[in-house]
């Protein structure tokens, strides 16, 4: 399918650290339960990957990270891990948004076409991003961003029920009418490959330098806070 | 053998590569953040933390670029653990732990605070133990006995602020610009001696502590009833620059020379960013006292840098046992360097 026969994923936006490996058709993967341990297991977990396919660190073609939003430690640490084992092997790097990740993989699991994904950015604040599938593409129906908790009503249509409601964020939402249109998941490195394909015909693959966290929330806030 | 070194504790990315055989830094890079940071009058933990992330690589490229040689050629990877900034340190482990992964090489904690003191040894080759340290930077001001490498007494500290905050504070107060260190010392050289009184605090305290808090409030007092009388002036500033920088290291030296003459030692390193003033160097190879001796690194090598955790990296290596977790030590005491 492509030349990019080994391909890592690694997925640290969220609570729980998640690292996948494609090596032709098969996919392998290791997660972790317990919240905020990104650092401490990532490297074991790739390392044992790699040995359960009997492949060596230099084999791999390609890596893909989800680059956020999410917890800012945990996208340093994917990111970071990311860009120095590209750097190493010399092979590049994809980003992928954290929010189109969890999209995506709510989207292959309960089979909707919209997907709206809010996720608790704390602080009483919110990362939201909007997509829609259709003939194996992803659109992005709203831009990804950051609202504040209180303004999430007037993003949410709570009587849709075209669209799936996912992420560790829609315990904000309020009089919710019915249940099975929302979904709290996690995202899982081992549910990015469907857009790591999408992203290699699209070419959209990267030097290693040019991938750092997208944190949704820049220096402003801290100019404000000055 | 190669080391790469790697400093990301505070706002300074620092990476250098250090050859132990020939004794020879090969090459050091430094990203120095402290512009970003001016805006907001000290270091902002998650904004430093950012710029890390986005300024690692490209420095790896160019010093590997500019050197000729290839990334695969090191020997090992030394990095900052602690003490410092938790977000900063991260990034910096994250790096280390991985290239250490990826090309299959051992990877060393470094001890901030050791790596500063260390470096004098790359300057000053000769240098024997024991002997006494002070280091003296933004976020310690330790005096510690030396016996051998890697055993340090500490003697003494602050009990507040450290000195190099102390210099940025009053810098503050006088609309400098941060790092404030340096712009003092520049001030200081038109200053003159004024009476302005300010105090050298617990400087004649039976022990071997540092306070600078109590001197900041007296600065800081003073401004204000100058300002109430007039403009301050370029040459205001000066004199308070002067007079602060004199009762600082007044401090210091006092401490310094009973620690020298109770412990029975005739050698003190310096090191540390307030290590660079020159005054402070200056008074110290001259008032110290005959049979007494000041060592440093280089200027250069004072405040945060690649090229002492590289050195420590090298000078450590056998006693290095780190695995693959990426995790940091933000309040390693220097005391319990073989606990990283
Ligand atoms: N010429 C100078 N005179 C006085 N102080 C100086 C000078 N140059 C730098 N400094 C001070 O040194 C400090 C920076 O030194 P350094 O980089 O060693 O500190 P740090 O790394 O922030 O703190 P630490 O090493 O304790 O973690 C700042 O407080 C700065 O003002
Ligand atoms: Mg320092």
């Amino acid at each position: 399918m492509s030349n990019f026969k080994n391909i890592l994923a690694i997925e640290t936006s969220g609570l729980f650290c998640s690292v996948a490996l494609r090596s032709g058709e098969e996919i392998k993967y290791n997660f972790t339960e317990k919240e905020n341990e990104h650092g401490l297991v990532i490297l074991d977990f790739i390392d044992d990957l790699l040995k359960r396919f009997n492949l060596e660190k230099n084999e791999l073609d390609l890596i893909a990270v989800s680059n956020g939003p999410g917890s800012f430690t945990g996208l340093r640490v994917g990111c970071s891990v990311a860009q120095a084992l590209a750097f190493a092997n010399d092979i590049p790097l994809i980003p992928l948004s954290s929010l189109a990740v969890l999209a995506h993989q709510a989207h292959s699991k309960f089979d909707m076409k919209n997907i709206f994904v809010i996720t608790n950015a704390h602080m009483k604040e919110l990362y939201i991003g909007s997509y829609q599938f259709e003939n194996e593409q992803i659109k992005i129906l709203e831009k990804e961003c950051l609202i504040s908790q209180e303004d999430l009503s007037n993003y949410v249509d709570i009587n849709s029920t075209e669209t799936l409601y996912v992420g560790n964020g829609i315990t904000f939402l309020e009089n919710i009418v019915d249940k099975n249109a929302y979904k709290n998941i996690f995202s899982h490195a081992s549910n990015m490959f469907k857009l790591i394909d999408l992203a290699i015909e699209q070419k959209s693959y990267v030097a290693a330098e040019e991938v750092s966290p997208n944190y949704l929330s820049g220096e402003e806030q801290w100019q404000k806070a000055k | 053998m190669l080391v790469l070194g790697i400093e990301t504790s505070c706002d300074e990315t620092g990476i250098a590569l250090y050859d132990g055989k020939q004794n020879k830094i090969i090459f050091e890079c430094l990203y120095s953040q402290a512009n970003k940071h001016s805006l907001y009058g000290g270091v902002v933990p998650e904004l430093a933390a950012r710029d890390h992330v986005n300024k690692f690589l490209p420095l790896l490229k160019k010093g590997f670029k500019d050197s000729g040689l290839s990334l695969k050629a090191i020997d090992a990877i030394a990095y900052t653990k602690g003490p410092g900034l938790r977000g900063p340190l991260m990034v910096g482990a994250s790096f280390a732990k991985s290239l250490g992964f990826a090309l299959n090489k051992p990877v060393i904690a470094v001890h901030h605070m050791e790596a500063h003191l260390l470096m004098a040894k790359y300057d000053a080759p000769n240098l024997s133990y024991p002997f006494l340290t002070l280091l003296v930077s933004g976020g310690h001001t330790i005096l510690a006995k030396v016996d051998k490498s890697g055993s340090y007494k500490i003697l003494g500290q602050t009990i507040d602020d450290a000195v190099g905050e102390a210099f940025d504070k009053t810098a503050k107060m006088l609309g400098l610009k941060y790092p404030g260190g340096p712009e003092i010392e520049k001030r200081s050289i038109q200053g003159k001696c004024m009476d302005y009184n300010f105090p050298r605090p617990i400087i004649n305290s039976d022990d071997y502590n540092f306070s600078f808090s109590g001197l900041k409030t007296a600065v800081l007092y003073k401004v204000n009833s100058l300002k109430k009388k007039e403009k301050l002036s370029e040459e205001l500033i000066s004199n308070v620059c002067y007079e602060f920088q004199n009762a600082a290291i007044d401090c210091l030296l006092h401490k310094t020379k009973k620690a020298l003459k109770d412990f029975h030692l005739n050698q003190v390193v310096l090191s540390g960013g307030v290590a660079a003033n020159k005054e402070l160097r200056r008074r110290f190879s001259e008032e110290l006292g005959i049979g007494y001796s000041s060592i440093y690194p280089d200027f250069s090598h004072c405040t945060d840098n690649g090229a002492m955790i590289a050195f420590t990296g090298f000078e450590k290596f056998n006693l290095s046992k780190e695995d693959n977790r990426i995790f940091v030590n933000p309040r390693w005491s220097l005391e319990e360097i073989a606990n990283g």
